[in-house]
């Protein structure tokens, strides 16, 4: 089953270039395969961890949850594609879009190799092949700033992987002298006591610079808001939604050595100083944004930064960071998808070009709406209740400055998202910057597909904040009993 | 291969990036890549037993082949078409390069010297040498400002972390190894390519020039 996971994309992409003149038949071809990874998804929910070939790969009962939330991202993402490409701005490149899903489909092969990686080696393989897939996908718009953005993504994130293999290999160092010693999670698990501390203290910081490169963790966030922000919108959507996700896995993974190597109060201290300069960048450029998509982007960098201190607080705040990689998922995905719409509609990135998507499309208004509501963690969104955690564990641990802390950023970007949210759904639409074209005719070019998977994402972030289903509450006890942490 | 005669090799490893340092001609720096390649391979023949003949075959392909030959000369292909030659207007001249460099090595074949005396499992030559060879490739990443040498520095990191993993050659499986050898080759592929693409839109071709993208 697994190696059918992996293989099925590589297999589809090479059909790729035989439908290059049938847009459509590729977006349907990429979406039945989301459907069918959800299916696969749900059916190791229900069937629980399976071992891969070659000791190589597998299915954990932390993997399972991260699968499922990247399965749920990708058939939103794919379904608004087929009306993407629809799009009058998309005539242009339609030509390529059969290149645009090859580098997709590699890129979403890259992303379940990393999840399903049982070696610690064969994580950072998949982790930087998901970088040079998606640097092709980040400038499928040609251009000086795709190519930038392509640049500093593909540069930026390459060199932190770097430094993420340099901690590998002092990772076996911690291993010199042990018995069939190996970098298989396994191993390493059961094993973890016996490394070398030394080694182990050092590799740490230097996996944790380079997965967290990867997740957007500041400082080593640069290429983040500039790949987000000039990708096509269902790639920013996936990026955000599935990449980042894919990362925290790896960061997780290695937490996970630490603690059980007695190490956990260090590992703890970097996540939990990592995590709050992510709260405070996006504080202050979030206030300053200028175009929306790198508003979302930095909101991105923002949630990691949630999530990282979740995992430093551990206890119940891990079972808010688990929950919040779900909620700002769903969300974030959604909040996406739907700055594509207004894309479409006034043909602007800039903040103060759009006005009044109230007037000119009323459900991407309401889309942009919940957007922003349930990325600043407003009940009923399950992002509220996973904040909610994180603040009564560091109550709980009576970690009243970093309780403050937290609150205090969190509100100002909740003032400086809602500050541009606000004032480019009300007011009144005028004419597309520079021409005579009236901006409300442009919205009636979406079909339902533009509308219908943020709407179910939404939906699913606030059927999860009003009531948890059991099957999934289990499915989060057994990741965080999985990682090892106590005090649920 | 005595330890002398490794020692030897491994020091020479270390010193070409003081001729990189020193020099501004981007065609020597891919020609250093390529020696840097040729050097890899003979410390991986030390450090790997005459039986283990497929390990050898594939060290052989990734450092003479591609380390050594390959990548140096599709890196030479792209300077040449570029019609780039020198790193003009570095952020520092190539004489204070030159000194941070070996000021640099030095750090890395001291550190290498305090972990030999925490009796750590590490061979000291060999730690001293990648340490250096990483942080001057880091060194070069920050000064430089062509395209072209951001890539050859980065390709000189990876080297340095090569010789680094020599040390734990028998913990990674050959797909791992497979995969980290082939995530490098497309990463300078595809670097090379957009170096090509960004000639007409970012004249120059400089690092600076790269301030699109703000607010």
């Amino acid at each position: 089953m697994i190696s059918v996971l992996l293989l099925t994309p590589l297999v589809l992409a090479a059909l790729m270039p035989g439908l290059r003149r049938r847009v459509m038949w590729q977006c349907r071809l990429v979406f039945a395969y989301a459907v069918g990874l959800a299916a696969a998804a749900v059916w190791f929910a229900v069937t629980g961890p399976e071992p891969g070939p070659a000791s190589l790969l597998a299915v954990d009962d932390l993997s399972i949850w991260f699968l499922l939330i990247m399965a749920v991202v990708l058939v939103a993402t794919t379904l608004y594609s087929c009306d993407f490409f629809r799009r009058p701005e998309e005539q242009e490149t339609a030509e390529r879009a059969w290149k645009y899903h090859v580098f997709l489909l590699l890129f979403v092969a890259s992303m379940l190799g990393v999840l399903l990686s049982a070696h610690l080696g064969l994580l950072w393989v998949f982790v930087e092949t998901s970088t040079l897939s998606s640097a092709m996908l980040v400038c499928y718009h040609p251009g000086r700033n795709s190519y930038e953005a392509a640049w500093k993504y593909i540069f930026i994130c390459s060199i932190g992987i770097s430094f993420a293999f340099i901690g590998i290999i002092f990772l076996s160092l911690s291993a010199a002298g042990l018995e069939h010693s190996s970098l298989s999670w396994d191993w390493l698990d059961s094993h973890a006591a016996q490394l070398n501390p030394f080694w182990l203290k050092t590799a740490m910081p230097l996996l944790l610079i380079g997965l967290g490169t990867k997740m957007g963790l500041a400082p080593m966030h640069n290429w983040l808001p500039d790949a987000h922000s000039e990708a096509p919108a269902p790639i920013s959507a996936t990026l955000s939604a599935a990449l980042l996700n894919a990362s925290c896995l790896g960061i997780l993974r290695v937490h996970m050595i630490l603690l059980r190597a007695g190490l956990g109060e260090y590992s703890r201290t970097i996540l939990i100083v990592m995590g709050f300069l992510s709260l405070l960048v996006p504080a202050i450029f979030i206030l300053r944004a200028r175009n929306y998509k790198r508003m979302l982007a930095y909101s991105s960098v923002e949630n990691m930064g949630i999530i990282a201190i979740g995992i430093g607080f551990g206890g119940a705040a891990l079972f808010g960071a688990l929950l919040h990689l779900a909620g700002h998922s769903l969300v974030k995905a959604s909040f996406f998808l739907t700055s594509g719409n207004l894309y479409s509609i006034y043909h602007s990135k800039r903040i103060r070009d759009v006005h009044g998507i109230w007037r000119c499309d009323a459900m991407s208004a309401w889309l942009w709406l919940g957007g922003a509501v349930g990325i600043c963690a407003f009940p009923p969104f399950v992002t509220f209740i996973s904040e909610f955690n994180i603040m009564a564990r560091m109550l709980q641990e009576r970690a009243i400055v970093a309780l403050l802390l937290f609150g205090l950023l969190l509100t100002v970007i909740l003032g400086a998202m809602f500050k541009h949210v606000l004032g480019m759904v009300f007011g009144r639409p005028g004419f597309e910057c520079g021409t005579d074209i009236d901006i409300s005719d442009n919205a009636s070019l979406l079909g339902p597909a533009a509308y219908l998977p943020q709407l179910v994402l939404l939906l699913a972030a606030v059927g999860l904040g009003l009531c948890l289903p059991d099957p999934v509450y289990h499915l989060m006890t057994k990741a965080v009993t999985f990682i090892g942490e106590q005090g649920l | 291969m005595t330890g002398t005669a490794e020692n030897l090799v491994l020091i020479l490893f270390a010193v070409t990036m003081l001729w990189v340092a020193a020099s501004s001609r981007l065609e020597l720096y891919a020609r250093m890549l390529g020696w840097q390649g040729v050097l890899l391979f003979v410390v991986a023949l030390g450090n790997i037993a005459p039986e283990e003949k497929f390990t050898l075959a594939f060290v052989a392909v990734e450092t003479l082949l591609l380390k050594g030959l390959v990548i140096p000369m599709y890196l030479i292909r792209v300077i040449r078409r570029n019609e780039i030659r020198r790193e003009t207007e570095p952020y520092l001249p190539n004489l204070y390069s030159l000194a941070v460099a070996v000021g640099l090595t030095a750090v890395g074949f001291v550190l290498a010297f305090l972990v030999r005396l925490g009796h750590h499992p590490v061979h000291p030559c060999l730690f001293g040498a990648a340490v250096a060879v990483i942080l001057n490739a880091l060194f070069i990443l920050l000064t430089r400002k062509k395209f072209i040498t951001h890539i050859i520095a980065f390709v000189f990191l990876e080297n340095g972390i090569f010789l680094l993993s020599l040390a734990v050659a028998g913990e990674m499986p050959f797909v791992v190894n497979l995969g980290v050898m082939l995530d490098v080759f497309m990463w300078v592929l595809l670097a090379g390519v957009f170096v090509r693409t960004m000639k007409d839109a970012i004249p120059g071709q400089h690092i600076d020039k790269l301030r699109g993208l703000r607010g």
